[in-house]
């Protein structure tokens, strides 16, 4: 990207009065009502400024589902078709797949799909009945989000939310900052800064499933306001097996039943409840991993080895010891690499997955 | 002993299926795993890596061989060893879907329990949940 000083003396040699392009981060917040045609279709405008490098769309309505299928850029051209991607086994968004009543698609996902010109774009959702058809004239909410580019460092504001006052117990509370610690080190190392805070939050310790969706999750949301949530419950969904979850991929920043990231300490904490350094460690790779998901990331290829993410430097492997070898040190592989003795760190990122988390507009 | 033990477990099909971080649930686990029983054993032991994995094999320990007196024994045994804690913790959370007598024993062993963390998940089940309560003779 060019400096503001560049364009200037660039504006002087040509006679031209190119406006000076402001990398400051900034985002515009848009929030409209929409009705989707008799087909079922929403048109979403965007407008996109000649700062702007990204946007995300967040659609919902009360009830049924929604999916974000098309995007048009001011010319008119299509720059992303859910149907290319209907059979793939690549993934590139949870936008497409209308499992809940929040479509949440950030765009560019890849370097490769950007960079946006100026102009007016658009953005086609649909709203389907409980069978995955189109139902017309139905109401939803939208928001845009519209990000100037970001020059150098950037920052992701993250909130700590710990369940059922567990902030008063020492051993988790230890435990989460000290894994919040080596959290800040991992995004760090990618040029993304994490600006962290900690609340309580009044609710039961076997904390819901953000994929699901739970207005527990609004609730908090709507309190905090920016940013990401992350929850630390003693368990998520009473399931008890779950290290963590991600609201969806990405996940939305606005209020909704799926605003949030669900970690469990006790899982992690092991058999004794008790943290070990190497189970702090995992704790950490498990909270950069879910907000991995939250700002984009896919697993690089997921455990059955049959599906992948859809960026080019991310080895593609399809049996366990190929792609253990390939990607055990990779922040978003599917599950901890561990020997006898220890686990291999997880905090590795290609340029590719890098791309995708600056290019989602929580991270300015 | 142990060392042995783990190794061997690594290698089976059931710590594959485990060690996920979005692990398979129990039933599908008892589909693919044939001695699911002795490997989940090996898997519940405090030295397997990562710590999801004992987890989980002692939540699915109790759910499918909760009637066997013998893993009964173990799983009630662990509520006096501060080692297996955490293990007792998941299983209380998830007392209301274990079988009889398992779920009630269990309440009742960690009532009595050396750490307070497992009493007041204990008194919480009896309080909030349908568990009977064994009432000591």
């Amino acid at each position: 990207m060019a400096t503001p000083l560049l364009l200037l003396a660039l504006g002087c040699l040509t006679g031209t009065t190119e406006p000076a392009v402001v990398c400051d981060g900034e985002v515009v917040t848009e929030t409209f009502s929409l009705k989707s045609d008799a087909d079922g279709v929403l048109e979403i405008p965007v407008t996109v400024d000649d700062n702007d490098d990204a946007f995300m769309i967040t659609t919902a309505r009360s009830a049924g589902t929604l999916s974000s299928d098309v995007i048009l850029d001011p010319e008119g051209s299509v720059r992303l078709d859910w149907e290319d991607w209907l059979s793939a086994r690549d993934s590139l968004t949870n936008a497409f797949f209308a499992t809940t009543e929040v479509s949440v698609l950030n765009w560019p996902v890849r370097d490769e799909d950007g960079p946006l010109t100026a102009g007016d774009w658009t953005v086609l959702a649909s709203t389907l009945d409980d069978e995955g058809y189109p139902k017309g004239r139905v109401d939803a909410d939208v928001t845009v989000v519209t990000r100037s580019c970001v020059q150098g460092r950037a920052s992701l504001i993250v909130t700590i939310a710990y369940a059922d006052s567990l902030d008063e117990d020492r051993e988790v509370s230890g435990a989460v900052e000290a894994a919040a610690e080596r959290w800040i080190e991992i995004y760090g190392a990618y040029g993304i800064d994490l600006d962290l805070r900690f609340v309580s939050a009044n609710i039961d310790g076997s904390v819901a499933e953000p994929l699901i969706g739970d207005e527990e999750y609004a609730a908090i949301y709507e309190e905090i306001g920016e940013g990401v949530v992350v929850v630390i419950g003693e368990d998520v969904a009473g399931f008890a097996d779950l290290y963590g979850e991600a609201g969806g991929i990405p996940g939305p920043y606005v209020a909704s039943s799926h605003s949030g990231v669900a970690v469990s300490w006790l899982i992690h904490a092991g058999t004794d409840a008790a943290f070990s350094d190497d189970e702090v460690q995992v704790l950490a790779e498990t909270m950069a991993h879910e907000v991995g998901h939250y700002l984009g990331l896919f697993h690089p290829v997921e455990s059955d080895w049959n599906y992948w993410d859809a960026l080019g430097d991310t080895k593609r492997c399809t049996a366990t010891g190929a792609c253990e070898a390939a990607l055990a040190d990779n922040l978003m592989f599917p599950y901890p690499v561990c020997g006898a003795n220890s686990c291999t760190a997880q905090t590795a990122l290609s340029d590719d997955q890098v791309g995708v988390l600056q290019l989602n507009v929580g991270v300015r | 002993m142990i060392l042995v033990a783990v190794s061997l477990a690594l290698a089976g099909p059931a710590y594959d299926l485990l060690k996920v971080r979005d692990a398979v649930g129990c039933d599908a686990l008892g589909e693919a795993v044939p001695a699911l029983r002795d490997e989940l054993l090996s898997l519940a032991a405090p030295e397997v890596l990562p710590s999801a994995v004992p987890m989980r094999a002692a939540l699915c320990l109790a759910q499918r061989f909760g009637d066997d007196p013998s893993v009964r024994a173990i799983l009630i045994g662990w509520t006096q060893e501060p080692a297996h804690v955490g293990q007792v913790m998941l299983l209380l959370a998830n007392a209301e879907g274990l079988r009889d007598p398992l779920a009630a024993e269990l309440v009742a062993a960690a009532l009595h329990s050396n750490d307070q963390r497992l009493r007041a998940r204990a008194k919480r089940v009896t309080l909030q949940t349908s568990v009977p309560v064994l009432v000591a003779p």
